[in-house]
């Protein structure tokens, strides 16, 4: 697991981001018997960029060999923890979501949408249980009042699942694996630009996949880069919201039924025909069945409304150095985003 | 752990570095070819041909892309809790766990086993793919004799 770290032999515990939490220990512990370790966190980034240039030019980088292998007996000895020696996933992300309670939720930067929703909903149901459901209540029947308040639950709740939790944002990759992976063997690493796109071939369909320069990968066949998150995301866990039929349903009975009916008439038909509302709008499958077809409409709308939902691969809570994500906020941004 | 790595020269002989150095680690890719599912490509990567067998390699691939497949396939146990996790507003999903969440335990406990049962006495290890995201397998070559 700790190709990265070790290959740098720079054995610094936020600079190298290969290293698994072993890894890194030992790492802390190699640089006390080599270097002062105060030294290998601090020049992280450049053991990184160091990494990067002896890993990926298959160079030779193994001074340290036999210091890491014995360190590697003495993991036992863990240097007094600097400050964040040991981030967690979510203190290291670099994407543009914001993450709260300790990575457990997340949003958007933006929160105009999200404040007027709330707005609304609150507004339109205080005013609906102050003014009209004592009249429901005594007049009609209890059950309108009690149905309506579920609703009305049931709306709050998916509106705080939708907003707040990960929306299947893929993890960056390290520069130099986006490297490996495209690259010839014969090439050297960074001389060109890596092809953009790649097709893979989906159930006898081909469909295409963009090389992702912030990222670092090839897009997943139903991933895209989002603005909002500034990282590449699932397109059919969240986007096509999972689960979308309960909010969706609530909101034709609380709001008013027009127009909502559009956009419910349109979600019904991309979950039967599996098509996720991005496919749906840049017309990838326009003219041919989608590739992710069940072979029923129905078992499509089941699977999807239903099916398994595959959990956040972005684990906020866990230690940034299992996931080879430490490096990444210490790469300068400005020039990655002008390399897209 | 994988402290032994080298960046190159990874069959641990100093005297083949002139030949084209093996890359510390290579990445099994994703198969696509049956859907959006996690699987992986179980053909053996030419830099590998020197460590393992053929058959070696897809057999332990196979048993990571089963793994996956189980995780997504659809079951009525799985629809139930879904659906009532829906009418709860979520609230069963504070009670009940991803069953997907138990696989990708499975997984890393299968990644640990092969690593020491099939990779390890080559000289290679697997990462866990859950550690890049799904995206492919790293395979790292490590710098020690065996």
């Amino acid at each position: 697991m700790n190709a990265t770290a070790v290959s740098s032999s720079s054995g610094s515990s936020s600079g190298g981001g290969g290293g698994g939490i072993g890894g890194s220990r030992k790492g802390t512990s190699k640089a006390s018997s080599s270097a002062p370790s105060v030294s290998g966190t601090g020049n992280g980034s450049s053991s990184s960029t160091k990494r990067q240039a002896s890993r990926g030019a298959g160079a030779h980088g193994n001074v340290h060999d036999d210091g890491e292998v014995k360190a590697s007996h003495s993991a036992v000895v863990v240097m007094p923890e600097q400050e964040h020696a040991h981030p967690k996933v979510y203190e290291v992300y670099t994407g543009k979501s914001k993450l709260w309670c300790g990575g457990r939720c997340i949003t958007g930067d933006n929160y105009g949408a999200i404040i007027f929703s709330w707005i609304m909903i609150l507004l339109a149901s205080t005013l609906f249980f102050v003014f009209t459901a004592p009249f429901l209540w005594r007049d009609l029947s209890p059950a309108v009042v009690i149905i309506c308040a579920y609703l009305l639950y049931t709306v709050v709740a998916n509106l705080l699942w939708a907003g707040l939790t990960d929306p299947g944002i893929c993890p960056r990759a390290l520069r130099e694996e986006g490297d490996n992976i495209i690259r010839l063997p014969h090439t050297k690493p960074n001389t060109r630009p890596p092809p953009r796109q790649r097709t893979a071939m989906i159930n006898g369909q081909e469909v295409q996949m963009r090389y992702c320069f912030t990222c670092h990968q090839y897009r997943m066949p139903r991933d895209t880069h989002c603005g909002v998150t500034d990282d590449c995301v699932d397109t059919v866990g969240k986007g096509l919201a999972k689960h979308p039929g309960v909010p969706v349903v609530v909101f034709i009975t609380f709001v008013t039924f027009f127009p909502i009916s559009g956009l419910v008439t349109f979600h019904v038909a991309l979950v039967r025909s599996a098509v996720s509302t991005n496919e749906s709008l840049k017309l990838r499958f326009d003219n041919v069945e989608s590739p992710y077809h069940r072979g029923h409409p129905f078992k499509n709308a089941v699977y999807t409304l239903f099916g398994p939902l595959r959990p956040p691969l972005m684990r906020w809570r866990e230690l940034a150095s299992l996931y080879d994500l430490m490096h990444q906020h210490r790469e300068p941004r400005r020039k990655q985003r002008r390399r897209r | 752990m994988a402290t032994q790595t080298s960046s190159g020269g990874g069959d641990g002989s100093g005297a083949q570095q002139p030949s084209p150095p093996a890359p510390s680690a290579i990445f099994i890719q994703r198969d696509f070819s049956k859907g959006t599912t996690p699987r992986f490509a179980t053909t053996l990567p030419q830099q590998l041909a020197s460590k393992i067998s053929a058959e070696q390699f897809a057999h332990a691939i196979t048993q990571i892309n089963d793994v996956f497949e189980e995780a997504e396939a659809p079951s009525l146990s799985l629809y139930m809790t879904n659906v009532l996790s829906c009418l709860t507003g979520h609230l069963l999903q504070f009670c009940v766990e991803n069953p997907y969440e138990k696989r990708f335990r499975e997984v890393s406990a299968l990644t640990e086993q092969l690593n020491q049962q099939v990779f390890g006495p080559k000289g290679l290890r697997m990462v866990d793919p859950l550690r890049r995201g799904l995206r492919a397998i790293e395979i790292q070559v490590l710098n020690v004799a065996v």
